[in-house]
């Protein structure tokens, strides 16, 4: 299976959602899957364009499909951004439902455009490609270990079904199943493709905070330390609008908002800085290091959980009756269950195990360049060092 | 030489005063072999016939033109006149000088020319008819019903007591379909299985059915009067002829496995009845759960058999027997709506649930004696969301009809919900309330009085909170988001078409619609009869429907059947194919054009040239043809020719038009 795309970063990548550029190059440099920027792309025009004009909202697209077909022959596109596959892929589907839209579109764009090439988001590429999957496993060099985490996958990744043939739109797995590899506990919950509120959050606040707040309790209630997205506006408004979700309801949530591939990013041995994790509203940097973990370590302490599990699941042995042989006695003591482990490091707290380097120093963050393109500086909120370590989330009182 | 007469109508002023009729029988008389012409005001009147038959006698006549309305109206009514002259039936041609000439035109010279054409084409094809002779189709008076629910016990029943024999064919172990399963049913709340289980018994012990349970159809021969069909009766394990029904042996069995009846809320064991009330009232062995037939261990209800009715060597039989009537009751499923609606859940909720199981929660014989307790941990709930048109209605996801029952039985569990939890609240999310029957709207705002809550919307998403169900809505009405915490919901699911109608469908030349449902001959005027002469439709097969019309239909299905059989004998169409054999050369191709398999080839003997050979040559069979004439057509070796529409009549016809 490839490891080569055409790459489309959308405009999100650039600015709010630079960390999920900055962690996607990190885990394509690392595996070494080659992500090829489509040369002059332009904004596809999200869900602002198929409000105006349908010509324009298929046009913009278009434009950076064709131009792709054209400079990288051969190769399929994956864009990052749940919105903008949504609109690349409808664009793709309505030129292959008839010759004249295709037309259409041509004479749109004065461009040739074949629509041969597919259209995959990021978290469809690495769900269904075992190359990657495997490549991934092959450079871990941390687990994940039993970090709950409620995979949020957005409204538009998974739907609609006919146009962007991926996962299932209720109850999807994708996301679950990549995590899982890397050591996560997902979470059962119930809101995985429900609307975070989208621009709503900037034109209609009062109604886009009603929705963010019912993903963040019902992430929550199920028992998620921490929630993963696949997309930037999905990551910003669940982030960057907690906590006045927690000053508008009396709540108070502290659910730390990832993007999937800062946690596999992780795995594969990046620091916070690299991949933009100290950028977060909600300060995200502990939660996931503090369950960074060797495999081996992890693995040891799963073993050594599950023996005891099942040694507490054994039925103890009756104590045999007490005779006037003293020496019997003392045999006839029931044994205390006793559970050994092989491992020493098992019996040592969690602090004493060695960490991965964990800047949480409020140092003003310098933008490292991890691409070719030049990037933007990102001005972040500065995160108060006092506040940090944060609690676990279970302890908090959860408002309505 | 033939002798023809014409008699124009002038059906008052229909014909009339748009044809010149006089001009018209002036113009006959002039035809070839045209020897007696004559007007008339109504030729179908018994006046008016009275006249042609004098006719026939005094001018000595061998053949008749009608110029009149079409032959749809008076064909069979002119017929009948000639059947009692000395004049064949079928030597008689109308032309349509009313549907077709009168009634399109305005003007009179157009509209009396035009007449005059087309009693010349009429004449002259009558010049070329022949006498033809219906023959008799012999009747099986045996009846073969398809289905025990409640419409296949209804209408073997009414056959069996017209004094036929009918065999009841039921693939479950028991019949009552899915009446028995019910609690109580609307709008007399009358208890399902105290309505049902007499019905079943009296099938049972009537000397004139003949039940086969665990049994299929496999094959089926044959045309109206006479079919053979081949029943598959599966292995049963247990000899019914010793079998005394104690129960013994479902008592020891070690094998548990889930009980299809109870919707998956309890167990059975391999050995089984289905339910107490089953009939007939002896166990089956279900061989894919029997330790000692998939195993060789066990044996346990062997053992105990005090009537040594246990045979684990059993095996499937096939029986042919012969019918002269079929009727297919096949009845309904509910729709797998876990495959269709992931945001209920897709059926990991165990308190999310459909129609079914909720009739097997409240039935005092069901799994709980008729207690409303959560699946899930066994409490009883407090509020409960019904949700309506969960498959039906919904042509994007599901089917796009409506499931018709759901409404009244919606309703009737609201009701039941109310009565038996106190305190109980009830919702009721619905698109429309179609309550359209004996007592049903009157029923329908009973339950509004209960204290049911009816909002009219859709749910959109239910999820686990807690202990309880938020299932997230709408009012419409009031155009404001509804959310409601129930602790447990009930779905009401789409009817859909049984899977066996499928086959048993295509057994019989039935067709289905694109849902699956099999269909009618018409929809208004031939409810339950099919395209297919002597297979006739009740019950829910036919469309989803509820028990007092699946009951209707069931005795009209009877009806039918008795009608038939009571004849000694039908008459078959004589307007049909003929093959001429010095020209057939036993292609085939008429064999595949067919529709209704009339036609089949056999290799026979023939003498000719004073050496005996053999060939291959069409034959068809007079009672499956319907004188369509699609073989005819498409004969290469012009050997296949439509009595009463012969190649030569028809160019008769054009020629005396067109030269």
């Amino acid at each position: 299976m490839t490891m080569e795309f055409a790459y489309y970063p959308g405009c999100a990548s650039c600015a709010t959602g630079l960390a999920y550029d900055m962690s996607t190059r990190y885990i394509a440099r690392t595996i070494g899957l080659k992500l090829r920027v489509i040369p002059d792309w332009n904004c596809c025009g999200a869900s602002a364009a198929h409000l105006v004009n349908r010509d324009l909202s298929l046009a913009l697209p278009a434009r950076s499909l064709a131009l792709s077909e054209k400079r990288l022959p051969g190769l399929d596109v994956v864009a990052s951004c749940a919105a903008c596959f949504g609109r690349l892929k409808t664009t793709r589907h309505f030129a292959r439902e008839s010759n004249e839209n295709r037309a259409h579109l041509e004479s749109l764009i004065d461009r040739e455009y074949r629509a041969e090439a597919n259209v995959f988001s990021l978290l469809q590429i690495i769900a269904e490609n075992d190359d990657i999957k495997e490549a991934i496993q092959a450079r871990m060099t941390k687990v994940l270990s039993g970090l709950k985490i409620a995979c949020y996958y957005g409204c538009m990744l998974v739907r609609p079904t006919e146009v962007v043939e991926f996962d299932d739109e209720e109850n999807p797995q994708s996301m679950d199943d990549i995590l899982r590899l890397v050591g996560a506990e997902p979470v059962d919950w119930a809101f995985k493709s429900y609307c975070c509120g989208a621009s709503l959050q900037v034109t209609e606040p009062s109604a886009g905070k009603t929705m963010v707040e019912k993903i963040l309790h019902n992430a929550q209630i199920n028992g998620a330390e921490a929630i993963a997205t696949a997309c930037p506006l999905c990551q910003l408004n669940v982030d960057m609008r907690q906590k006045e979700v927690n000053w508008l309801t009396g709540s108070s949530y502290d659910l730390p908002v990832y993007y999937f591939t800062e946690l596999i990013a992780l795995c594969l041995g990046a620091t916070p800085k690299e991949i933009g994790l100290d950028k977060h509203y909600n300060p995200a940097v502990t939660c996931a290091s503090s369950k960074l973990k060797d495999p081996r370590v992890a693995a040891a302490e799963a073993a050594a959980e599950a023996e005891a599990a099942a040694a507490a699941a054994k039925p103890k042995p009756r104590p045999k009756p007490k005779t006037e042989d003293t020496t019997s006695a003392a045999a006839a003591e029931p044994q205390p269950e006793v559970v050994t482990t092989t491992e020493p490091v098992a019996a040592t707290p969690v602090a004493a195990e060695p960490q991965p380097e964990v800047d949480v120093a409020a140092e003003p963050v310098a933008v490292t360049p991890v691409a070719a393109e030049p990037q933007p500086e990102v001005v972040t909120t500065t995160e108060p060092v006092a506040a940090e370590p944060q609690p676990a989330n279970d302890d908090k009182v959860v408002a309505p | 030489m033939s002798r023809i007469g014409v008699f124009i109508c002038h059906c008052g002023t229909n014909i009339a005063g748009t044809v010149n009729v006089s001009e018209v029988a002036e113009a006959a008389k002039s035809l070839p072999h045209v020897v007696h012409v004559e007007e008339n005001k109504y030729a179908c009147s018994d006046p008016g016939q009275n006249a042609i038959k004098q006719a026939i006698e005094e001018h000595n006549l061998d053949r008749i033109v009608i110029g009149s309305c079409s032959p749809r109206m008076h064909e069979e009514t002119f017929r009948k006149m000639l059947s009692e002259t000395s004049v064949n039936p079928y030597m008689l041609e109308i032309a349509n000088i009313r549907e077709q000439c009168s009634w399109v035109h305005k003007e009179k010279e157009v509209g009396t020319e035009k007449s005059i054409d087309l009693v010349r084409m009429s004449a002259a094809k009558v010049d070329r008819n022949v006498p033809l002779y219906s023959g008799e189709i012999p009747i099986t008076k045996r009846a073969l019903v398809i289905g025990g629910g409640i419409a296949g016990i209804q209408a073997a029943l009414d056959i069996a007591d017209a004094g036929f024999p009918v065999t009841l064919v039921e693939k479950e172990p028991s019949i009552g379909g899915k009446m028995v399963m019910l609690d109580k049913t609307f709008p007399t709340m009358d208890c399902s299985a105290c309505i049902c289980a007499p019905k079943m018994n009296e099938a049972g012990a009537h000397p004139n059915i003949e039940i086969m349970n665990l049994s299929e159809v496999e094959d089926a021969t044959g045309y109206i009067g006479n079919f053979s069909v081949t029943i598959r009766q599966k292995a049963k394990y247990i000899d019914y002829d010793k079998c005394n029904g104690c129960g013994l042996c479902e008592q020891k069995c070690p094998s548990k496995v889930v009980s299809e009846f109870e919707r998956g809320l309890a167990q059975r064991r391999a050995v089984y009845k289905p339910f107490p009330q089953a009939v007939p009232s002896k166990p089956i062995i279900d061989a894919a759960n029997c330790r000692k037939i998939n195993e060789d261990r066990c044996g346990v209800c062997h053992k105990l058999c005090g009537a040594d009715a246990i045979n684990y060597e059993d095996k499937d039989e096939l029986i042919t027997q012969e019918y002269g009537a079929v009727i297919i009751a096949t009845g309904y499923e509910l729709i797998d709506w876990t495959k269709l609606y992931g945001e209920y859940g897709a059926g990991a909720y165990p308190d999310v649930i459909d129609g079914l199981t909720f009739e097997r929660l409240i039935n005092a014989s069901g799994p709980t004696e008729g207690k409303i307790v959560r699946p899930s941990d066994g409490k009883e709930p407090k509020s409960c969301v019904m949700i309506k048109c969960v498959g039906s209605r919904d042509p994007h996801k599901g089917k796009a009809y409506c499931s018709r029952a759901c409404c009244m039985y919606g309703a009737k569990h609201a009701h039941q919900f109310l009565e038996k939890i106190e305190d109980g609240e009830c919702y009721v999310f619905y698109m429309d309330v179609r309550a359209a029957g004996k007592g049903y709207d009157e029923f329908y705002m009973n339950t509004l009085e209960d204290g049911a809550v009816y909002v009219r919307g859709r749910i959109s998403h239910i999820y686990p909170e807690g202990s309880q169900y938020v299932c997230v809505g709408e009012d419409t009405l009031s155009k404001k988001l509804v959310t409601v915490s129930a602790d447990m919901v009930v779905l009401d699911t789409a009817m859909v078409a049984q899977e066996s109608a499928d086959t048993i469908g295509r057994l019989f030349g039935v067709t289905r619609n694109l849902d699956g449902w099999l269909t009618e001959a018409h929809p208004k005027l031939r409810p339950v009869e099919t395209n297919t002469a002597g297979v006739y439709l009740a019950g829910a097969a036919q469309g989803p429907k509820d028990i007092p019309d699946s009951v209707a239909q069931a005795s009209a299905a009877a009806a039918k059947v008795i009608g038939m059989f009571c004849k000694d004998s039908l008459e078959s169409n004589p307007m049909i194919c003929t093959v001429n054999e010095i020209n057939c050369r036993g292609c085939g191709d008429c064999v595949d054009v067919c529709p209704y398999g009339a036609i089949s080839t056999q290799s026979v003997d023939r003498r000719e040239n004073s050496v005996w050979v053999t060939r291959t040559l069409a034959f068809i069979n007079a009672g499956l043809c319907q004188g369509c004439g699609a073989c005819t057509a498409s004969c290469k070796a012009s050997a296949l020719d439509l009595l009463g529409f012969t190649n030569e009549q028809i160019l008769q016809e054009v020629d005396a038009l067109c030269l």
